[in-house]
């Protein structure tokens, strides 16, 4: 019997300075509820793996890569310095060619892995060398999360995928914008990544995301910013 | 007159008597200090220099270069030595000097006594003398002596008076002297009584943490203040009880000793103004010090060196459980006593005498709290209690063996728009002929399964529901099909997966085996009606190859025309549907008669496995191309371009004697079959080995029959088994021959 194919899931999320007190306790607050929220979904709890990086004056792995089962997010998160996101991309690199089985003839390897950046600022390191190694992979969802009207040219580099290797084009990603002065609209925001690591943890093939993969099913495409994940929900319209 | 003289007398003599006896001893000494101020440090500088004789004709003190040469030390020693003996020399010059200038002082002032003191006791003599002339005189007085004779007894009064009133001040200072001389002692005879009652140094016990100070200061009557600037936080000071309490232990242990000041006064000396400047405040300093058990140092230690709460690692529902406190909590029980533990769940209970912590949550429960009660061993008045939060995850199996038995023969839960979408399309197909099976609301049973003996082949198929599908309330995607023809001579075998998420794939799948099994019958039949020879008569391989491509290649042809068909004829009731929407994946085989054995035609697209077992090792193995591997993620459909790359994906097997034929989609490869083995002949012969144990148990039927799960066959419960991660549709079709049952 082989072993159960992984999906790994990385969180970089931005602890700079800008995120001190309500949005980093937001942030901790729905991630734990992410968590609790996954942990009722027998799918995910069998094949998703979490790993949680934090971007603030340096990138930090605050939980390596771990089981849903086990993961526990920290008791107190807490935010200052600069924003060191080409240093996170760098270390999530890093990080992900420590864990992730890679694909190969004779073994299957885990599940591409899904990426979600949550960031309220704009870079202040080397950006464009973590956006080249992140470049280098194929990455399965990703996800980029613009906090409190964030400026959006630097994430929506990290979901562009023109200057990716062959074959990249089709996959998800998502640019979204949530407030944290909205508890409402934070929650709208996690329950949506919840669903759609739900969504991908339970798809027959979370890496299927080549031109011979069938259309969104009915209802699923909507006027948001995905480049086309079938299996992903949309994201709700607040949001986009 | 005569105690006036006395006393007159007495005190410059006395002065002098003194200075006298002062000076000689004071003489004394000086000559014996100066002597040795003199000779020790001479004695010594020479000894000194001389144990450096070497070193100091190395000196050679012009040439500082030489001088640096030297080691620092003995530098520094020759310095010392020489300022000493210079600073000696200093102080024995400006000692000598100031004894100089001091005995000239005190001559001139001893001598101005002296001379004070004579001319005083002349005058008053002349005085009395005269006194005494006048009135011995006075009958032959004249006028002007006897005035002379009354202002001198007048000026006498007055002096007399003078001399009271000196001699009145003087008593009183030795009254006021005496006064305080004995209030001084009486100060110090009660503090002596009072510091034999209060030690400097106060030993605080578990048994008894605080100290009394009021007997001991009854019995004095001194006035008692402790400076509360000094005392510790920790430390409590009643002032009407005149009593320390420690407060607060736990700092006190740790830090094992305190000093506080106390200012010790007479109450007495300080409201008399006589008395008030001279007895001081006595300030003392008491020591307090802790003698706790060892234990208790430890227990408080750890204590502060604990969080108040602590995680312990998820565990999963249903499994036993088991925490090792003493690693967790890091103490040690010959300290600290784990006395009882609260568990919000009323799951784990604690097993004292090895600290730990078992048993087995039944409920998925996030941060249950377990409050751990503490006592120091040998305080158990030292109490601690430190909350574990612990969170239980649920058991996915259990989840998912639950969602199988509840869910599995319910109908997959259709919206009302889904079902006016089903309605819409089913409308768009219901008069296309043939059916292919389909049905209005294009549904198909959960579970299905097939066995059929004859000729010498065991056939058997079954099919059922994936749990992830069972969950969200959807149809089987998966399907299977499976026929004799020739006969019974020959088997052909179609299944087919739909696309996970394309709307309408349990039609695809349904119409590639219906249709593809149809149409490979028949276009077998069809050359062997012309030539019943064919496969036997044929040994060249490429002409069989070419012939069967062609078949296949049909067959795949005629699958995709009707889908696009069918998705034609939806999209004229419903726009947006494609032919995407139907995607399935092929996995076909043909087994004819062929020599004295069987020929199998295999031909896949797409996920699953084709394999053959129980054959000779040269025969078994995989039969088909695998679709993951090296262009992993791309998943084959029928529709895709490469589904008619026949001479890749046709597989030709000649088998003598009996075999298992496998086929199966990815809901049983994935899980059954590792990508490192696949090809290997032993992985299918223990599969069909397996299988043929599965299949034995299950029933003979000429008809496909549908099941349910709580009565559902071998095949299917076999199908059933968990897998983690593994919850897709499942499909199994084989195919056993034995000669010998033939």
């Amino acid at each position: 019997m082989s072993s159960t194919r992984r999906l790994p899931i990385y969180f970089l999320v931005d602890t700079s300075g800008s995120m001190t007190g309500d949005p980093i306790n937001q942030v901790r607050t729905q991630l734990s509820s992410i968590i609790d929220g996954l942990r009722a979904d027998p799918q995910a709890l069998e094949t998703a793996y979490l790993c949680l990086i934090t971007f603030g004056a340096k990138a930090n792995v605050e939980v390596p890569l771990t089981s849903l089962e086990t993961f526990n997010i920290p008791a107190v998160m807490s935010a200052s310095g600069s924003t060191a996101m080409g240093e996170a991309l760098e270390l999530l690199v890093t990080t992900r060619k420590a864990d992730v089985v890679p694909k190969t003839g004779s073994t299957a390897g885990d599940w591409r892995p899904m990426v979600f950046l949550l960031s309220d600022g704009v870079p202040t390191d080397d950006f464009d060398a973590g956006i080249r190694e992140f470049k280098k992979l194929r990455w399965g969802v990703r996800v980029a999360c613009a906090v409190n009207g964030a400026e959006e040219s630097n994430l929506r580099r990290f979901l562009d995928a023109s200057d990716a290797p062959a074959g990249y084009s089709d996959e998800s990603a998502n640019l979204v914008h949530v407030s944290t002065a909205d508890p409402m609209h934070m929650q709208s925001f996690f329950k949506w990544v919840s669903a759609s690591i739900s969504a991908v943890s339970g798809s027959a093939n979370p890496d299927n995301m080549t031109s011979d993969t069938p259309p969104p099913a009915p209802g699923a495409s909507s006027n948001n910013s995905s480049v086309g994940n079938p299996q992903l929900p949309p994201p709700p319209p607040t949001l986009t | 007159m005569a105690e006036f003289k006395l006393e007159e007398k007495a005190v410059p003599q006395k002065t002098i008597n003194e200075g006298n006896d002062d000076f000689k001893i004071h003489r004394l000494s000086t000559i014996i200090g100066l002597g040795l101020f003199i000779l020790v440090p001479i004695f010594s500088c020479i000894y000194v220099l001389t144990s450096f004789v070497p070193l100091l004709s190395k000196l050679q003190m012009p040439s500082l270069d030489q001088f640096f040469e030297i080691p620092f030390w003995k530098n520094v020693s020759i310095l010392v030595l020489v300022v000493t003996f210079l600073a000696i020399m200093l102080g024995w010059v400006w000692h000598v000097l100031s004894e100089i200038i001091q005995k000239k002082r005190w001559r001139i002032i001893d001598e101005q006594k002296y001379q004070e003191s004579l001319a005083s006791n002349d005058s008053s003599k002349n005085k009395m003398n005269q006194d005494n002339k006048t009135e011995g005189k006075l009958p032959d007085a004249s006028d002007n002596k006897k005035q002379e004779a009354e202002r001198i007894a007048k000026e006498s009064a007055e002096k007399k008076a003078a001399a009271d009133k000196v001699a009145a001040a003087t008593a009183e200072k030795e009254r006021v002297n005496k006064k305080i001389e004995q209030a001084k002692k009486d100060f110090e005879s009660k503090i002596s009584i009072l510091k034999k009652s209060i030690p400097s140094e106060i030993v605080i016990t578990p048994e008894n943490e605080s100290y009394d100070f009021s007997i001991c200061i009854k019995e004095t009557g001194l006035k008692f203040i402790v400076i509360t600037k000094s005392l510790p936080i920790y430390m409590e000071w009643s002032q009407d009880k005149l009593k320390i309490t420690v407060h607060d232990r736990m700092p006190f242990i740790l830090a094992k000793y305190v000093t506080f000041d106390v200012d010790i006064s007479d109450p007495v000396a300080e409201t008399d103004p006589e008395l008030k400047s001279h007895i001081k405040t006595l300030n003392q300093k008491i020591h307090l010090v802790a003698k706790y058990p060892k234990q208790a140092e430890k227990f408080i230690e750890w204590t502060k060196g604990t969080a108040d709460q602590v995680r312990l690692t998820n565990v999963k529902q249903g499994s036993p459980t088991k925490f090792n406190l003493v690693e967790l909590l890091l103490f040690d029980p010959s300290w600290a006593e784990l006395v009882g533990t609260e568990d919000a769940s009323n799951s784990l209970l604690l097993d004292r005498s090895t600290n730990t912590l078992t048993g087995v949550v039944k409920e998925p429960a996030n941060d249950i709290k377990i409050t751990t009660r503490f006592e120091c061993k040998a305080m158990p008045s030292f109490k601690h209690s430190v909350t574990l939060l612990l969170t239980c995850t649920m058991d996915p199996e259990m989840r998912w063996k639950q969602i199988e038995q509840s869910d599995s023969d319910k109908i997959p839960v259709l919206t009302e728009s889904d079902s006016t979408e089903i309605k819409r399309m089913y409308d768009g197909l219901k008069d296309v002929k043939p059916l292919l099976g389909l049905v209005d609301d294009f549904s198909k049973p959960n579970r299905v399964s097939y066995r059929l003996v004859k000729a010498g082949f065991d056939m058997a198929y079954a099919s059922i529901r994936g749990r992830s599908h069972i969950k969200d309330g959807k149809f089987r995607e998966d399907d299977v099909t499976a026929k004799l023809f020739l006969d019974d001579k020959a088997v052909a075998i179609v299944v087919s997966d739909g696309a996970g998420s394309a709307s309408l794939s349990r039609r695809g799948s349904q119409i590639v085996v219906n249709l593809g099994l149809e149409t490979l019958i028949k276009s077998f039949e069809k050359i062997l009606a012309e030539d019943p020879d064919y496969f036997l008569k044929n040994t060249e391989v490429e002409e069989v190859k070419n012939k069967v491509k062609d078949i296949f290649t049909a067959a795949v042809l005629s699958i995709r025309e009707r889908i696009e068909f069918e998705s034609d004829m939806i999209r004229s009731a419903k726009s947006s549907f494609t032919k995407k929407d139907m995607y399935a994946t092929f996995l076909a085989a043909v087994v004819l008669p062929f020599k004295d054995g069987h020929i199998l035609f295999s031909y896949s697209v797409g996920d699953g496995a084709i394999g053959v077992g129980g054959a000779s090792d040269e025969v078994s193995g995989l039969k088909c191309v695998p679709d993951h591997g090296q262009s992993a993620g791309q998943t084959l459909f029928i529709q895709s371009e490469g589904a008619t790359d026949v001479s890749k994906r046709l597989n030709i097997t000649m088998i003598s004697g009996a075999f298992s034929l496998i086929l199966m989609s990815d809901g049983v490869s994935d899980p059954c079959i590792p990508l490192d083995v696949e090809s290997k002949p032993q992985t299918w012969h223990s599969l069909a080995t397996e299988l043929k144990s599965i299949v034995d148990g299950e029933l003979v039927s000429d008809v496909e029959k549908s099941e349910t799960y709580q009565q559902r066959g071998k095949l299917c419960e076999w199908l059933d088994s968990y897998q983690p991660g593994h919850h897709d549709d499942r499909t199994i079709a084989t195919l056993s021959y034995n000669p010998i049952s033939s």
